[in-house]
C-alpha cells in the first residue's frame, strides 16, 4: 500500500493517534523498571510520550500522551487519577512537542534532531525542561488539592525521576526508529 | 454483567460525589458519606472487594497522615517532639480531610466502574457531548492494548533467548545495574522492536476505517446505544432521589 498518499486523511491521523495512545498505555503498564533503592519501579511511559512529541508534533502528543496514561491508570485501578494524569501528560507531550516544532524545525521537513546535525542543544534542553515542569507542577498543583501540600510534595521527586527516565530513553527510541523504519518520517503532518 | 444503574445517571452521582468530598464540609458529615459508599460497596460486592483500592492508596494515605501535620499548625496543640514535630488540631483535621476526600474519591471511581460497563461509560460521556472521534480512538486503543502486551512479553522473550545476559544472577547482583540506567539501556531495543510492530498497523488501520466510510462527514449510525425509555426515566428519578439526599445533610448541618 502506498504509505504516503494516504497519511494527510482524517482516518489516518485518527489511526496514528489510536496506535500511539496504545503504546503509551502499554508502555505505562507493563513495560517497567524496577529502582533498586526504593524498590519501587518507573514506568516508562513518558518515553513514549517523548517519542510521540518528537516524530509526531504537539496535537498528536497532547491526545495520544494524555489518553494513553489516562487508560493505564484506569486499567491500573487508579481511575481517580485519570483526569489529572490525563491533563499533566497531554500537556508535558503537547509543550515538548511546540517547542521542538517551534525551534528545531526551520524547514518543512527538517527532523528535529536528525543524526545530531541539527541539534539545537539549548532548544532541546528548553523543550524537556518545560515538559519536566508541566508534568510535575500540575501533579503537584492537583495532588496538593486532592491529598495536600505535604504528601504532594513527597510524590515530586519520583515524578521527576520518571521524567528524567523519559528523556533518557525518548532520544535514543525516537533516533533508533526512525533508523529501524523509515516510512514513519511520512507519517507526520 | 449490565450496567446497574444508567450509565449517565451513574456519572452525574459519581461527579456529585466527587464535587463533595471536594467540598470543606463538617468532618462528621464527610465521614458520613465514607461510610455510607463503603457499607454500599460492601453489601454490593462483599468486604473483601475493598481490599484493593484501599491497598492502592495505603502508601498515600501514610504520607497525608505523616506529612500533613508538619504543614499546618493552626489550633491547639495535641502533641509536640521538639522543636519541628508537632501535631495541632488544625493539622491532624486537615490530615483526616485529605484521607476521607481521597478514599471518597477513590472508592466513589471505584464503584462507578464496578457498576458499569465499559462501553456504557463511553457511550454516555459521547451522551454528554465527547466528540465521536476522540470515543472511537477510546475504543480501538482498548483493543490494540491487549496485543501489544502480548508481543512485548514475546519480543522480551526473544531478546533473553538472544543475550542471555540480560537477567543473569551476576547481573541482578551488580548494585550499579540495577539503578536504572543501564537497564533503560537495554530496553531500547525491545522498545523499538514494540514500536515498529505497531506503527506498521496505523496504514492498514487507517485504510480500514475509510472502508468504513470514516471522515466523510455523513452523520453517523451506532449499533450500541444508550436507551431513553422507561428505565433511563426511573433511574434519572432515583439520581434526583439520590442526589437530595446528598445534599440535605449540607442544607441541615
Amino acid at each position: 500500500m502506498e504509505e504516503r498518499g494516504i497519511e494527510t486523511s482524517l482516518a489516518f491521523k485518527v489511526s496514528t493517534i489510536t496506535i500511539l495512545t496504545a503504546i503509551t498505555a502499554v508502555f505505562t503498564l507493563a513495560v517497567r523498571i524496577p529502582v533498586a533503592p526504593t524498590r519501587g519501579y518507573i514506568n516508562l511511559g513518558d518515553v513514549a510520550i517523548y517519542f510521540s512529541a518528537l516524530t509526531f508534533g504537539p496535537l498528536t502528543a497532547l491526545i495520544a500522551g494524555g489518553l494513553g496514561t489516562a487508560l493505564a491508570d484506569i486499567i491500573g485501578g487508579y481511575a481517580q487519577y485519570a483526569p489529572i494524569t490525563f491533563i499533566a501528560h497531554g500537556f508535558q507531550g503537547f509543550v515538548i512537542g511546540l517547542i521542538v516544532r517551534g525551534l528545531l524545525i526551520r524547514k518543512k521537513d527538517e527532523i528535529a534532531i536528525d543524526k545530531g546535525k541539527r541539534l539545537d542543544f539549548i532548544g532541546l534542553v528548553l523543550a524537556f525542561m518545560s515538559g519536566t515542569i508541566v508534568m510535575a507542577g500540575v501533579y503537584l498543583l492537583a495532588e496538593a488539592f486532592m491529598v495536600g501540600l505535604g504528601a504532594a510534595l513527597a510524590e515530586l521527586p519520583g515524578n521527576i525521576i520518571q521524567n528524567v527516565a523519559g528523556i533518557a530513553g525518548g532520544i535514543p527510541l525516537t533516533l533508533a526508529i526512525r533508523k529501524a523504519y523509515p516510512p514513519i518520517l511520512n507519517f507526520r503532518w | 454483567m449490565k450496567s446497574v444503574i444508567d450509565a449517565r445517571v451513574e456519572l452525574v452521582l459519581l461527579f456529585e460525589m466527587i464535587l463533595l468530598f471536594f467540598m470543606r464540609l463538617n468532618l462528621a458529615i464527610l465521614g458520613g458519606y465514607f461510610g455510607l459508599l463503603l457499607i454500599t460497596i460492601v453489601i454490593l460486592y462483599g468486604f473483601p472487594s475493598i481490599k484493593t483500592p484501599f491497598l492502592g492508596i495505603l502508601p498515600i494515605l501514610i504520607l497525608i497522615l505523616l506529612l500533613t501535620p508538619i504543614f499546618n499548625r493552626s489550633g491547639r496543640m495535641i502533641f509536640g517532639l521538639g522543636r519541628f514535630l508537632r501535631v495541632t488540631s488544625g493539622g491532624l483535621s486537615d490530615a483526616i480531610r485529605y484521607v476521607l476526600r481521597l478514599s471518597g474519591i477513590t472508592f466513589s471511581v471505584f464503584l462507578f466502574y464496578k457498576t458499569t460497563e465499559a462501553n456504557d461509560v463511553l457511550l454516555a460521556f459521547q451522551w454528554f457531548g465527547l466528540p465521536f472521534r476522540i470515543s472511537l480512538t477510546i475504543t480501538i486503543s482498548l483493543q490494540y492494548i491487549p496485543g501489544l502486551i502480548r508481543a512485548y512479553g514475546e519480543i522480551m522473550d526473544a531478546h533473553r533467548l538472544r543475550v542471555p545476559s540480560m537477567e543473569s544472577s551476576k547481573r541482578r547482583n551488580n548494585i550499579l545495574d540495577r539503578f536504572s540506567g543501564k537497564r533503560l539501556k537495554g530496553m531500547i531495543p525491545v522498545l523499538v522492536a514494540l514500536v515498529v510492530y505497531a506503527v506498521k498497523r496505523i496504514p492498514t488501520l487507517a485504510m480500514a476505517l475509510e472502508m468504513r466510510g470514516f471522515g466523510r462527514g455523513e452523520r453517523r449510525t451506532s449499533l450500541l446505544k444508550l436507551e431513553t425509555g422507561k428505565k433511563f426515566l426511573l433511574d434519572s428519578l432515583l439520581g434526583v432521589i439520590l442526589s437530595a439526599f446528598l445534599i440535605i445533610p449540607i442544607v441541615v448541618f
